[in-house]
């Protein structure tokens, strides 16, 4: 194995790892702030690629229409599910945490259903842009241009996560409604206004998630299965709620799952599951999580 | 307020009515026998939705066609067919649930199904255990009709074993020796790679195999495999993976530039992967069904074409085809031995005979292992201006019996299964 092999494997890794990071940092974000598990998210993940699918279709399958569907399409599935998190999610954060994760499971099954009512049980594949349709040349072989789109999107996220966490007043009032409610709220700051947009964001990251694999994967109406496990074991590698972390985990799964195929491909399936079950025995809280006290 | 006369009339009216029911009970004669239940444990959700639908629709355009006549003919009389269906969402534990339903619950008379091997495999060990006819179509694990086969079951489909030894009969003559494999991981996969590399072993010297994938169902990210695959040089890939998978892997391994000088051979390459790939497919890939789309152009063929389009307004594939053979073999069984009853019918099955209107003609069922003997295509894709997917062009032929495991060798495995059940 050349070092030229191992560099484009890691190539390869890296774009699984931006798919698994795109997916997992909505699910970090809403569990960050909100404190809630949210199953819901690989049907976000589902829906965002299903609708992008569609208007890359209505659009003829141009680039034009490529970069619209991608400006266009999550913000229509975000606001879905603010509408959701407003008419049903609301309710169930001063209370029990188990009803909302019994809700979010309820929307998940919904979000299934609704999607073969939609878009029927046909599976489909949404038409790659023209653009990406050549492909790199990187040490004597071809990348798919679109992978490194890809990759550079979902650094492009992160970067955008941190930015509105960090930078703006909106991050500053999320964090703050994370940290302490009551007291937030007792400053005049509208709790549950942050509350519903920081699920609209986080479904929104998810929604572009999907929108992004949309035209290099088939779809069918259960890819959201595999997409929410997928995030779960990001998130709790990462460390519950750390964005940062989904990154680095999202980076670990990714390259884990690539070199892993080449030395044993029998045990590909298991690769990211035996990470996960590593650091829940030497750092249960994930990486970058912090240990958390039980009051 | 209702005065006495509106109650008398209330009344009177209900004795008329009671009075003509009751008359018209007596004097009806017997109502027509009950139909014939066929149980479905099908898995419609999902990615296997395009070929679930195909299976149903061909088998009903059968069943519907039989039904018009006045249903099939047994001792009793004339009987009509009525399909219930349960979707298993390809789990093998709801499969099992699916079809005890069906049989206790509403009482069906044998049980069809399922697509998945796994499903297939645990429904038919609980239909071993319960007497149960069960018909399996399109889920091909060989282990059903080799190995873990038995009495109460029926493949009118073929198996992994058929198709890999198909496959290697065809690849023998071709240049090919170094072989790279992505099947998915479980018993269908498994079965595909066993059946094609036994094949290849006694058939084609220098063959090698220099990569083994296996990534598991709903992949969404096939990079690792593909630079994998790509990294150990081989000829040619083979391929049993089917639905969103094979379209996932197609599309993501052209940006890899993987068609440019490897050759690929997909096992299950009909309809449902040509019709949604569309353009995006390659041309010069290599396809086995056991029908494909544009042959043979018979006129059985295109009516049951045209059929099809009317009632569904899209193109049969080769599962609607398949679903149709299932149909025909049924109530050529049923007519036959008179009876839905479960061993009588079984008799007659094991020596049943259809006539396909895919491209192996005549089909028997081999009595041995109730394995139908149906043959495969292979094809090179192709555009067409005809049609707005790819379709499969120059293909051969290679009949189906001679690609079936000798009997001895099928005895040998199920008594070697059965004693390490003990």
């Amino acid at each position: 194995m050349g070092v030229e092999d191992i560099l484009f494997q890691s190539l390869s890794g890296l774009t699984t790892a931006m798919i698994y990071f795109l997916i997992a940092a909505g699910l970090t974000l809403i569990l960050g702030v909100l404190k809630i598990m949210n199953f819901a998210q690989g049907g976000i993940y589902m829906l965002g690629a299903y609708t992008a699918y569609s208007f890359m279709k209505l659009f003829g399958g141009t680039n034009l229409g490529f970069f619209l569907t991608l400006l266009i399409a999550p913000v229509l599935v975000a606001l879905f599910f603010c509408l959701l998190e407003v008419v049903l999610l609301r309710w169930f954060y001063e209370k029990p945490a188990l009803y909302i994760l019994l809700m979010t499971y309820g929307i998940l099954i919904v979000t299934y259903d609704m999607a073969r009512m939609i878009w029927g049980w046909i599976i489909k594949t949404a038409p790659m842009p023209p653009m990406f349709q050549r492909p790199l040349e990187i040490f004597g072989r071809f990348f798919p241009l679109y992978n490194v789109f890809l990759i550079f999107m979902g650094f492009f996220v992160f970067f955008l996560i941190w930015f509105v966490t960090r930078k703006t007043n909106w991050g500053k009032k999320m964090r703050a409604a994370s940290d302490d409610r009551e007291m937030t709220a007792a400053l005049g700051i509208n709790v549950p206004f942050v509350f519903t947009s920081v699920f609209g964001f986080g479904a929104w990251i998810a929604a572009i998630g999907g929108a992004l694999v949309a035209p290099m994967a088939g779809l069918a109406t259960d890819m959201g299965i595999e997409a929410g496990i997928t995030a779960f074991v990001v998130v709790v590698i990462a460390g519950l709620g750390s964005l940062p972390g989904a990154l680095l985990a999202a980076f670990i799964c990714g390259e884990v799952q690539a070199f892993g195929v080449l030395v044993l491909p029998e045990l590909a399936i298991a690769f990211m599951y035996v990470v996960m079950v590593i650091v829940l025995i030497v750092r249960p809280w994930g990486i970058f999580g912090r240990p958390v006290v039980i009051k | 307020m209702h005065s006495m006369k509106f109650r008398l009339f209330l009344i009177s009216v209900a004795f008329f009515f009671g009075g003509a029911v009751v008359i018209t009970g007596l004097v009806t004669p017997a109502h027509a026998l009950p139909p014939i239940k066929i149980g479905v444990v099908q898995s419609i959700s999902g990615m296997v939705s395009d070929f679930a639908l195909d299976d149903v629709e061909g088998f009903k355009v059968k069943i519907d066609e039989i039904n018009k006549k006045g249903g099939v003919k047994t001792k009793d009389g004339m009987r009509k067919i009525e399909i219930i269906i349960r979707d298993n969402k390809l789990k093998p534990d709801i499969a099992v649930k699916n079809a005890k339903a069906l049989i206790l619950q509403e009482k069906c008379d044998f049980l069809l199904g399922c697509i998945s091997s796994s499903c297939g495999l645990a429904v038919s060990e609980w239909a071993r255990q319960h007497k149960v006819l069960f018909w399996g179509w399109d889920f091909r694990t060989h282990l059903a009709t080799q190995a873990r086969g038995h009495r109460y079951f029926f493949r009118s489909d073929s198996n992994t074993w058929m198709g890999g030894q198909a496959a290697a009969r065809f690849f023998k003559d071709q240049p090919y020796t170094k072989w790279g494999f992505i099947n998915p991981d479980y018993a269908y996969g498994h079965s595909h790679v066993e059946a094609f590399e036994d094949g290849m072993k006694k058939l084609k010297p220098g063959f090698e195999a220099v990569s083994k994938q296996w990534p598991k169902i709903g992949t969404t990210d096939f990079t690792p495999f593909i630079t994998a695959l790509m990294s150990a040089k081989p000829e040619i890939v083979h391929s049993s993976c089917w639905g969103t998978d094979q379209m996932t892997f197609i599309k993501q391994a052209k940006g890899y530039g993987f068609f440019n000088n490897i050759k690929y051979l997909v096992m299950n390459g009909g309809m449902p992967l040509l019709r949604p790939m569309g353009q995006e497919m390659p041309e010069g890939v290599y396809v086995m069904s056991e029908a494909h789309f544009v042959y043979p152009g018979s006129p059985e063929n295109k009516a049951f074409y045209d059929e099809y389009k009317k009632r569904t307004g899209r193109y049969p594939s080769d599962y609607s085809m398949l679903g149709w053979n299932a149909a025909t073999f049924v109530l050529a069984g049923i007519e036959k031995a008179g009876t839905v009853e479960t061993e009588a019918l079984i008799d007659t099955l094991e020596e049943t005979s259809i006539q396909t209107i895919g491209p192996s003609g005549i089909v028997n069922i081999r009595k041995c292992d109730h394995q139908a003997d149906i043959g495969q295509s292979i094809g090179l894709t192709a555009k067409d201006p005809e049609w707005p997917w790819l379709v499969a062009k120059d293909q051969t032929y290679i009949p189906g019996r001679p690609t079936m495991r000798p009997c001895e060798e099928i005895m040998k495995l199920r008594e070697e299964y059965r004693a390490s059940k003990k």
